[in-house]
């Protein structure tokens, strides 16, 4: 009896090789968010969405509860382990990563990161928001707002931010501030909230007390946005105030609507996740050195303000057609490939951003739809 | 002077008012803006908010316990009202429901504390990171938004025109506490416990039973903050209270509470939230580099736990 137990469970462990080794065709791809967020909702939908697109595709998106630098580890080495074919990371700590990065190249699996870039790591390229060129939108955004370079001059502005040491809110400012500050505008005060948006209101409270003649004010995070616009509108200040803020979500939509935010600067993140699947797709089937020189080609074409068909006609006779297909997606969807745009010279595939005000918002709502995000998200 | 040294060393409540009074003076002299009634009422509806977690904490160090899950708690309960009233429960479900939540969390610590010997640390810290947990499941991070109609009034509404709604509140619920903590056998029991537990169970006080109550009380001022912080926003959200704990905490320290237990009081504790938050405020007024404000808070916060450890020692030499 004991033996005849033993027989099947064999069998059994057998069968489920074999089934793991047909499963295996599909090309498995993992993309590893940073912790449970709307935005990282979205690049999950968009992880999803490109995977529908492609029956030869199994992608995996993953994200620990919070942001926690020892899961995301653990889980690319469970990925190398269960026999991924590439991986597409958004490290919470690049240096942490790096070890794991290698490992994985050194198995041969073609690594990028999206949203945080590793630079050193020797991953292949980043795709993810400038965020300089982010910053500078919402600086182009208040200056106009503010009504144009010369009725700027000496305005006073505030930033809000929920971190004065992370990278990506140090760059934002900084784009922020190269455009207004020339501009004569002043940034009287950088308040840190901490990602908390209770706090942020406070914050923003106490900032509309110690500065009666403010006339704007640059939410860095989403958290600092939520708060400056719900304090604006409590304060009842949301006419005189200028509010810039960040993240195209509901609520700031809303918040938008009524007044009490004048442009809200959207991540593109989606296509983080969408294009981490495209690209790793071909990565795999292709080789990534073909996907890379590809990328270069467009990347040096797209400065001289060729189109889509001109670009992908220098293309077409060199690479595979699904190669060039995916350049097409890539392009359609707004993206800069920009050679040699990462800090260690490796390749930078900007998303940009959206930039949203209340004249543009209907057209905004019909974009998103007909690009297939679900509006729910929106609305 | 004498005086003064033997109030500060036996009246910590009258010593940190001290303190208060002469932050709100140099502030309101450096800038008068503090004095404006729109930064007045600010400031008051967020005393209230550090206040009401200062008044549930001090139930639970004056029993010689400590409570670490209220900022994370804040979050789960204001996600949970949100929830509950989008769902349709209604003003009076929701609130109802998530008080309800709120009682279960101080009987689950209540629980660990005195039947399994838990120490009040370690199984309010479980809630600290589970209750942060949860509120990033139920909402995946995204704010719950679409409260009822009117809701918002618990925060933004004025009684007489110019007392906010959430600082009558307020002041309802801290003359309570006082008066539970101060003038009754249960308040006299909670320090008894904190104290001396032991002579408090020869004494025939039921220890348990006492020290579990403190938990729940702890849990519904949070539950209280989190209806506030609800209406604030006019939304769920969970990235809220983050450190408040901490705040709540070093507002009962600063107030004159002993963390060793025994010792405390709800007029300590406001006095504590009152100086965490003008400071918060007096800060930008006067503007300081943000960088310099966490450093401020920070600093205080040692100041009144050395003075806290002083007094002990004092007292053991005496």
């Amino acid at each position: 009896m004991r033996r005849f137990g033993l027989l099947v469970l064999t069998l059994g462990l057998l069968l489920a090789i074999a089934l793991g080794g047909l499963a295996q065709e599909k090309v498995k791809i993992g993309v590893l968010g940073k912790c449970v967020h709307p935005y990282w909702d979205v690049v999950r939908i968009g992880v999803e969405a490109a995977a529908e697109l492609f029956p030869d595709v199994e992608a995996t998106f993953w994200v620990p509860q919070i942001e926690d630098i020892p899961a995301q580890i653990s889980t690319v080495e469970a990925w190398l382990a269960a026999g991924y074919d590439a991986l597409s990371l958004a490290p919470s700590d690049p240096k942490a990563m790096e070890a794991v990065i290698k490992k994985a190249l050194g198995l041969g699996i073609p690594v990028i990161t999206h949203d945080t870039d590793a630079p050193g790591s020797g991953r292949y390229f980043y795709l993810g928001t400038g965020n300089y060129a982010f910053g500078r939108a919402a600086g182009e955004a208040m200056l106009e707002l503010l009504g144009g370079p010369e009725a700027a001059k000496g305005k006073k502005v505030i930033i809000i931010t929920g971190s004065l040491t992370a990278l990506n809110s140090l760059e934002r400012m900084q784009g922020f501030r190269d455009v207004v500050e020339p501009a004569g505008v002043e940034v009287v005060e950088v308040l840190n909230d901490r990602e908390d948006v209770s706090t942020a209101v406070s914050l923003v409270e106490a900032a509309l007390s110690a500065y009666p003649d403010l006339a704007g004010i640059y939410g860095v995070y989403a958290a600092s946005t939520t708060g400056l616009a719900r304090a604006l509108e409590t304060a009842g200040k949301t006419e005189e105030i200028i509010g810039v803020g960040v993240d195209t979500i509901k609520e700031h939509l809303q918040f938008l609507q009524k007044g009490a935010l004048d442009t809200v600067v959207g991540q593109r993140q989606y296509y983080m996740g969408y294009h981490s699947v495209t690209l790793m797709r071909i990565a795999v089937k292709y080789g990534i050195e073909t996907v890379l020189a590809a990328l270069a080609t467009a990347g040096a074409l797209q400065p001289q303000g060729l189109d889509k068909e001109a670009i992908l006609g220098y293309l077409s006779p060199v690479f595979p057609d699904e190669v060039v297909e995916t350049i097409g997606m890539l392009l359609d969807t707004g993206i800069v490939v920009r050679v040699g745009g990462a800090p260690d010279g490796a390749m930078f595939l900007d998303t940009g951003s959206d930039v949203v005000t209340r004249e543009n918002l209907e057209e905004m709502f019909k974009t998103w739809e007909e690009m297939g995000l679900p509006m729910e998200l929106f609305r | 002077m004498r005086y003064l040294k033997r109030l500060l060393w036996e009246r910590p409540a009258a010593g940190v008012f001290l303190v208060l009074v002469l932050i709100i003076v140099v502030t309101g002299i450096l800038n008068p803006r503090f004095f404006s009634p729109y930064n007045l009422q600010t400031l008051g509806r967020q005393i209230v908010i550090f206040g009401l977690l200062a008044i549930g904490e001090t139930f639970v160090i004056v029993t010689g316990g400590i409570d670490l899950s209220l900022g994370s708690l804040t979050a789960l309960l204001n996600i949970l009202l949100a929830w509950f009233m989008v769902h349709g429960f209604g003003i009076a479900g929701g609130i109802i429901f998530t008080l309800l939540v709120a009682v279960l969390f101080g009987l689950w610590h209540g629980f660990f504390v005195t039947k399994l010997r838990v120490p009040p640390f370690v199984i309010t810290l479980g809630s600290f990171a589970a209750a942060r947990g949860l509120a990033a499941v139920i909402t995946h991070g995204w704010p719950i938004s679409g409260l009822p109609e009117g809701f918002s009034v618990l925060w933004e509404g004025m009684v007489f025109g110019a007392i906010p709604i959430p600082v009558v509140i307020f002041v309802g619920v801290a003359g309570i506490a006082h008066f539970l903590l101060g003038y009754t056998v249960f308040g006299r029991h909670l320090y008894a416990v904190g104290g001396d537990i032991e002579a408090a169970r020869r004494f025939g006080i039921k220890i348990d039973r006492v020290r579990v109550w403190a938990y729940i009380i702890s849990a519904l001022t949070a539950a209280m903050a989190a209806f506030l912080i609800a209406a604030r926003l006019n939304q769920g959200n969970p990235t809220v209270g983050k450190f408040y704990e901490l705040y709540a905490i070093a507002a009962v320290v600063i107030g004159g509470a002993s963390l060793f237990g025994g010792e405390g009081s709800i007029v300590g504790g406001i006095i504590g939230a009152s100086i965490i938050s003008v400071l918060w405020n007096a800060l930008v007024l006067l503007r300081v580099s943000s960088y310099w404000h966490e450093v401020t808070v920070g600093a205080i916060i040692v100041v009144a736990v050395t003075v806290d450890v002083l007094r002990k020692l004092r007292r053991e030499a005496s």
